[in-house]
């Protein structure tokens, strides 16, 4: 029995040290975009208020991305605790998020961040919880969180468990996020790509978000609101963009419930590959989002011209590729796919962390 | 000394106590051969592991071509990406050396250097070398040059001995490397003599002249090897006779301004073979012959011991021969077929000046017999022998002359005292493939003179250097008792044969591209196989020569 598990049990909590595995397939993701309300017909550009498809034109050579930032995390059930009398699940999970930075045309690491962390049911007394995360964090390798669930939730323990340590990656992501703004690290022209969408439950501060964008794989082709016929869904549309064409700017407003502040986002799907080089309709298509900073932004939306060249340094970013490694390689940014493959390259193997504990 | 990459052990590329993986620096330029370092520290114990690079390879994270296709925009030539896919060069090493005896593996992420000069010799064990004969020099990467030496004792014994040199022919390779070692050890040792055989051409035929062409660069190369630059000393040439005035009697390729030089300073003289002195050896003429029912050795049996072939030369043992040919006149076993072939064979040889009747006494055709002549060797001499200008069958039996008059001398056939008697006898020669051929006749008297000095010459001081273009050609019970192998520039076809099995595929493929003046030596010694460079030979070469 490993020596962190008998602070738990110092503390007269009874755990089950069943099989102990990685939990990775075990949760399916929900679409990175999913809740997002867009205004109906909320055309978030200044030159494009029809709301038109925009074939974009190779203007530059030259990418305007420098920095790449990714998040990843591994997660596994490590034993089961009665706690608050119910059964629940002890979860542990390695977190890493990193940024790599263009030098020339080849990837470097700008920055890396790692932590390792247990989180526990949050039906703990307070008291207990505070001496065993105190106990446990003083051996400077394991971060104690609490996760939340009650059984009327339709989740199981083990996702409620997931998604904290998800939160906690994305508050490590902010943490990058800050120190390069606060070091004036993003500028114009060496933006910063952010693989999935920005919805962070905690933004803390847009202006950290002023020189970035989100890329996303996947997203949820079932967005209502975005197209002038009521009830067509996004989806509808997107499979008959060609290859260098992007949609319009719509408009949402974040509206995570740990938000401190409310921000105004914009979000475009454009083709990144032609049609017939892709298995699927919606492969290859990438969904790109924007925090409106600045206060015409906020009103008027984004220059059009922006979102071009932003969509134009994307295309540009197409080659190479991570076929054969990923099966998502259409809708992947390569220095995207390598910083994540950097970040997982920093994890403790998973029979070495499990017997952390 | 320069960083230039990081071990990397995985979970299905270990590392061993044999070998490693580095990953190399980006914009470091390695070779095979290259010699590096890396400190391999167990607990409090700090020692340095020292190894070869092997092979060198780049991989990308492309787990297919099918990938960079994709990634060039579905095979557009121009298609520019703004990221270079994912790529590391990595390179495989073999541990030579630990200079406390550490045998523990190189762990993860340990630094990787070039080892320097010294370091090189600790690693190859070059520092500790006695009696060490220059044997030429190593250039690595970071561009230091190291003097290379082979071990005297290993090289011309008493615990190793004879060398073999093989590659292709055009290179001037072969045969300037073992003129190298020959002057290397000539400059070094003062009681060894040399006999060397000019098998081709005139190109051993002025070895006591200085080399005209030669730049102050290629002598500063010798200078690197630790060897003054100049021609071999107390040399001495025959050549076969030939009734030629013009030519000082002499039927060889050789210059005439040379000859006449070599005669007026008493470093020529011709040899020529007479029936009462040399009918003991005319089996040698039968080295190539296949003689499965032993008919010729019986005939010749019959030749040596018969009165009928006493007191004859060679004409009258010519026509001598002539009435065993005839019907009826089969004498014991021997039928007269046998008889028929050994004179059609007896025949096409001594039709060659070379066999005269008596040697002349004429002064100015300095005619001596060569076996008597060697056996006169004196230590530090070269005798150049050349032979080039006769057929094969009769090369072979100069050759097999050369030998007996060695073998005679050393094992005490003569009347000189031992003290008088050079300590070690160097015979050099080249296409070695025509007198110890791997498919020669069992019976062959030449090979079982190569054989007797290969396998028991070592003790007695008799030293075989030979060179041939395809090491798979010799017999492998001579090539086996060289303590020292050099491989020059050789072919595909050759390197896929059993004899290179055992040399790492990078090195045996290297050999397909080695350039003049570049080769890969094993010796005895040596932890490892090593690519050095020798400096342009310093005796006399024509335009075009290497």
């Amino acid at each position: 029995m490993g020596r962190i598990l008998d602070v738990l049990k110092e503390k007269g909590i009874t755990y089950y040290q069943s099989e102990r595995y990685n939990l990775d397939s075990f949760y399916f993701d929900n679409y990175q975009d999913e809740g997002e309300l867009f205004e109906k017909t909320g055309i978030f550009e200044d030159e494009n208020k029809q709301g038109k498809i925009i074939k974009v034109e190779p203007k530059t050579t030259t990418s305007l991305f420098k920095y790449f930032l990714d998040g990843s995390r591994r997660t596994y059930r490590i034993a089961e605790a009665e706690i608050g009398d119910k059964l629940v699940p002890i979860v542990a999970g390695q977190i890493g998020c990193g940024v790599c930075k263009r030098l020339g045309n080849e990837i470097k690491t700008h920055q890396i961040k790692r932590k390792n962390c247990l989180v526990l049911y949050n039906r703990i007394s307070d008291d207990d919880y505070k001496d065993i995360k105190n106990r446990i964090e003083q051996t400077g390798s394991i971060a104690v969180d609490r996760y939340e669930y009650s059984s009327n939730m339709e989740i199981r323990p083990e996702n409620k468990a997931i998604a904290r340590i998800q939160d906690i990656m994305y508050d490590m992501e902010i943490d990058l996020l800050e120190e390069m703004t606060k070091k004036n690290i993003l500028k114009h022209g060496e933006m910063l790509a952010i693989d999935g969408s920005l919805q962070f439950s905690d933004i803390r501060d847009e202006r950290y978000f002023y020189n970035v964008v989100g890329i996303s794989k996947t997203f949820n082709p079932n967005l209502k609101n975005m197209l002038k016929s009521k009830n067509k869904s996004i989806g509808t549309l997107l499979p008959k963009l060609e290859y260098r064409e992007r949609t319009p700017v719509f408009k949402y407003n974040q509206t995570g419930e740990n938000q401190r502040f409310r921000q105004t986002i914009g979000a475009w799907y454009l083709r990144i590959r032609p049609r017939n080089q892709v298995k699927n309709p919606l492969d290859g298509i990438v969904k790109i989002e924007k925090i409106a900073v600045a206060d015409k932004e906020k009103e008027d939306g984004f220059e059009t011209g922006l979102i071009n060249n932003i969509s134009s340094s994307i295309l540009l970013e197409r080659n190479v590729t991570c076929y054969g490694n990923d099966s998502r390689w259409a809708s992947h940014i390569y220095p995207i796919y390598l910083t994540e493959i950097m970040i997982k390259n920093s994890f403790l193997s998973d029979i070495y962390f499990l017997n952390i504990f | 000394m320069k960083k230039i990459g990081k071990v990397s052990a995985t979970e299905k590329s270990p590392t061993t106590n044999d070998e490693f993986i580095f990953l190399v620096e980006d914009n470091e330029e390695i070779k095979p051969f290259d010699i590096i370092k890396a400190d391999n520290n167990i607990g409090d114990k700090k020692s340095i592991t020292y190894a070869i690079i092997q092979d060198i390879f780049y991989i990308t994270d492309s787990p297919g071509h099918i990938g960079n296709y994709v990634s060039s925009d579905f095979g557009d030539l121009n298609s520019a990406p703004s990221t270079k896919r994912l790529g590391v060069t990595y390179a495989q090493a073999v541990v030579l050396h630990n200079n406390k005896d550490v045998y523990m593996p190189l762990r993860d992420g340990t630094l990787v250097e070039f080892a320097g000069e010294d370091e090189i010799k600790e690693a190859l064990g070059l520092d500790k070398i006695k009696n060490p004969i220059p044997a030429g020099f190593l250039d690595v990467s970071n561009n230091i040059t190291v003097p290379i030496c082979f071990n005297s004792d290993f090289l011309i014994g008493p615990e190793g001995a004879h060398s073999n040199i093989s590659g292709i022919s055009g290179l001037a390779t072969k045969t300037s490397y073992a003129m190298f070692l020959l002057q290397a050890i000539q400059q070094t040792k003062n009681d060894v003599a040399i006999i060397i055989l000019n098998v081709k051409g005139n190109d051993l035929l002025r070895i006591d002249e200085i080399n005209p062409l030669l730049t102050n660069e290629q002598k500063n190369a010798w200078s690197k090897t630790g060897l003054e630059c100049k021609p071999f000393s107390n040399v001495k040439y025959f050549y076969p006779y030939k009734n030629d005035k013009e030519n000082c009697f002499c039927n060889t390729s050789c210059e005439k301004d040379a000859l006449n030089n070599q005669f007026q300073s008493n470093m020529a003289q011709t040899y020529a073979y007479t029936y009462d002195h040399d009918k003991n050896n005319l089996d040698l003429l039968f080295s190539n012959i296949d003689d499965p029912n032993f008919t010729m050795e019986s005939i010749l049996n019959v030749v040596i011991e018969h009165s009928d072939f006493d007191d004859l030369d060679w004409d009258s043992f010519k026509s001598k021969l002539g009435e065993y040919t005839k019907k009826g006149q089969g004498k014991g076993e021997i039928t007269v077929q046998s008889w028929r072939k050994f004179t059609r064979l007896i025949k096409k040889s001594i039709v060659n000046q070379i066999f005269q009747k008596s040697l002349s006494k004429d002064t100015t055709k300095r005619n001596y017999h060569l076996s008597d002549e060697i056996k006169k060797i004196q230590k530090g001499e070269a005798l150049v022998i050349d032979i080039a200008k006769l057929e094969e069958q009769i090369q072979g039996f100069v050759f097999g002359d050369i030998l007996q008059a060695v073998n005679d001398l050393k094992f005490g056939e003569t009347d000189r005292s031992e003290d008088d008697i050079p300590k070690k006898i160097i015979i050099f020669v080249d296409e070695l493939n025509k007198y110890a051929a791997e498919n020669a006749p069992k019976n062959s008297p030449i090979l079982r003179n190569l054989l007797e000095i290969t396998e028991r010459g070592r003790s007695e001081g008799i030293i075989l250097f030979s060179a041939e273009q395809f090491k798979s050609a010799v017999h492998d019970r001579v090539k086996g008792n060289c303590s020292t192998h050099v491989y020059g520039r050789t072919n595909a076809i050759e390197i896929s044969k059993p004899d290179y099995r055992y040399i790492p595929k990078t090195f045996t493929n290297m050999m397909t591209r080695l350039d003049t003046g570049e080769l890969i030596v094993q010796h005895s010694i040596f932890k490892t196989l090593l690519k050095i460079k020798f400096p342009y030979p310093s005796y006399f070469q024509r335009k075009g020569n290497r």
